[in-house]
């Protein structure tokens, strides 16, 4: 029998990249969606049985379309992971939110939390009729307060967790397990790094390379002791 | 001049029964509904009211109906986002079609409506917003996933906004009202034969949305739980 297939929404430097690489170790045959072809290829090339899908999840009929070539050309995920996101970086823009775009709010939604109600209806069909299978979802500490230069993010990821939830418990007694990874950190991608703290230690940052390897261990879990909020920060965060 | 307290979603239940407890505690109160027989029928009983044909949807349209709360009635000193919009069923068998459509009438237009009210109230070194939600902000139920994210994105819009709001004098507070709402459209659809301490009764709920409004700012309250003496929870 084939080996599984692991689908990775929003592939990128980061936290995709290396679940990419985790799932792939772990015998997985991982489908890459990210909006950048070159990185795609490059990881493509990197990873062995992988495939880069070149998908922007804010097209929900790309996104579907997508989702189905998946199924065609490698076969039914058993194993989701959304980790796409918008909206976190460019949060501080909110500092002066009663002057913003307020669609801007509706654009972080679509990315955050429809395309995950939509990647779900897609994929947790074959996993219900399997009876088995894993959505895993990365989160961060906004889905839990509202500060205010997150307003145009925060509300989206509160909305993600809770759609997580609804879906947990609607889809854990059909042997689907939908969990909801919270990191409580900067994580350090080549793109957050000069962001957040250019300057500080390797340590102050949560390690993608770490992060995929917990998001791995849930995804594989026993039925009987399923984690749903998982939460993940460096030892020495402030919290 | 008495203040103007600025009510969206001003239907049969919670909107209506804040209007007539904010303008008997001295406001003239300027109605947002989408059914201009009510409107009519609530301007008539509700001295010194008046309703606006808006629906918050429309984000354009609100932000319009706004300028023109202002323009006619004054800049208002309070205002409540009540209007609501929901469809229920689990994420394989909704219509994932509506979910976008609830955040904007949940979430999107919180904003919005902050964008309308608070720049006055900022000015004026004072004023209140309250949101009416419900369990739905901080739990999701099976058949409430095209429901509860968007009103946990709306507690958690709410949370930035009071925090950002809060040291200018603007209280911003979420109301969770953990029950049912006795209105002349959810008691058919809920539970016709329970007795009426069953429900939360929206004159019971505007009482506690008036005292929120008007606690001391050395005691501001952020969330507020609401549910009647019997509710299990």
């Amino acid at each position: 029998m084939a080996n599984p297939v692991c689908l990775i929404a929003g592939a990128g430097p980061g936290t995709g990249g290396e679940c990419a690489r985790r799932f792939a170790s772990g015998g997985y045959r991982v489908a890459m969606l990210a909006r950048n072809k070159e990185r795609l290829d490059a990881l493509e090339a990197e990873i062995q049985g992988s495939r880069g899908y070149v998908c922007d999840v804010s097209d929900l009929d790309g996104l579907m379309a997508t989702a189905e070539c998946v199924r065609d050309e490698m076969g039914a995920p058993e194993v989701v992971v959304h980790n796409a996101v918008s909206g976190i970086l460019e949060g501080g823009g909110a500092a002066k939110f009663l002057e913003d775009d307020p669609t801007r709010l509706e654009r972080n939604f679509r990315v955050n939390t429809t395309s995950l109600l939509y990647l779900v209806r897609s994929t947790a069909p074959a996993m219900i009729e399997a009876g088995k299978g894993a959505i895993v979802v990365t989160g961060n500490t906004s889905a839990t307060r509202g500060k205010p230069a997150f307003a145009y993010f925060a509300p989206t990821k509160a909305a993600q967790r809770i759609l997580c939830e609804s879906m947990a418990r609607d889809l854990g007694p059909k042997g689907v397990h939908v969990a909801y990874v919270m990191i409580d950190a900067a994580i350090d991608t080549p793109r957050t790094r000069p962001i957040f703290a250019a300057d500080k230690p390797d340590e102050d940052f949560c390690k993608p390379t770490a992060i995929a390897e917990e998001i791995f261990h849930v995804a594989h879990q026993d039925r009987s002791a399923w984690s749903f909020l998982v939460e993940l920060r460096p030892d020495r965060e402030t919290w | 001049m008495a203040p103007v307290c600025l009510i969206t979603g001003a239907g049969d239940g919670t909107g209506a029964a804040c209007a007539r407890r904010f303008a008997a505690g001295g406001y003239r109160v300027a109605m947002l509904a989408r059914t201009e027989e009510r409107l009519r029928k609530l301007e008539g009983e509700i001295e010194g009211s008046s309703g606006y044909f808006c629906d918050v949807s429309d984000l354009e349209h609100f932000t319009a109906t706004m300028a023109q709360v202002r323009e006619e009635m004054g800049a208002p000193s309070t205002a409540i986002h009540n209007a609501v919009t929901a469809s229920f069923g689990t994420v394989l068998e909704a219509d994932p079609k509506t979910f976008e459509h609830i955040f904007r009438v949940n979430t999107t237009a919180l904003m919005v409506l902050a964008q309308g009210v608070a720049p006055a109230m900022v000015k004026a070194g004072k004023g209140a917003i309250i949101v009416t939600g419900n369990t739905s902000a901080w739990r999701g139920k099976p058949r409430f996933s095209m429901f509860a994210p968007t009103k946990a994105a709306q507690r958690i819009l709410a949370q930035s906004m009071a925090r950002d709001l809060g040291p200018k004098g603007v209280h911003v507070a979420y109301v969770t009202i953990d029950a049912a709402i006795d209105t002349p459209w959810t008691r058919p659809r809920l539970r016709p034969d329970e007795p009426d301490d069953f429900f939360c009764k929206p004159k019971d709920i505007a009482d506690e949305i008036f005292h929120i409004a008007h606690q001391a700012t050395s005691a501001w309250s952020f969330d507020v739980e609401i549910r009647p003496f019997h509710e299990t929870w």
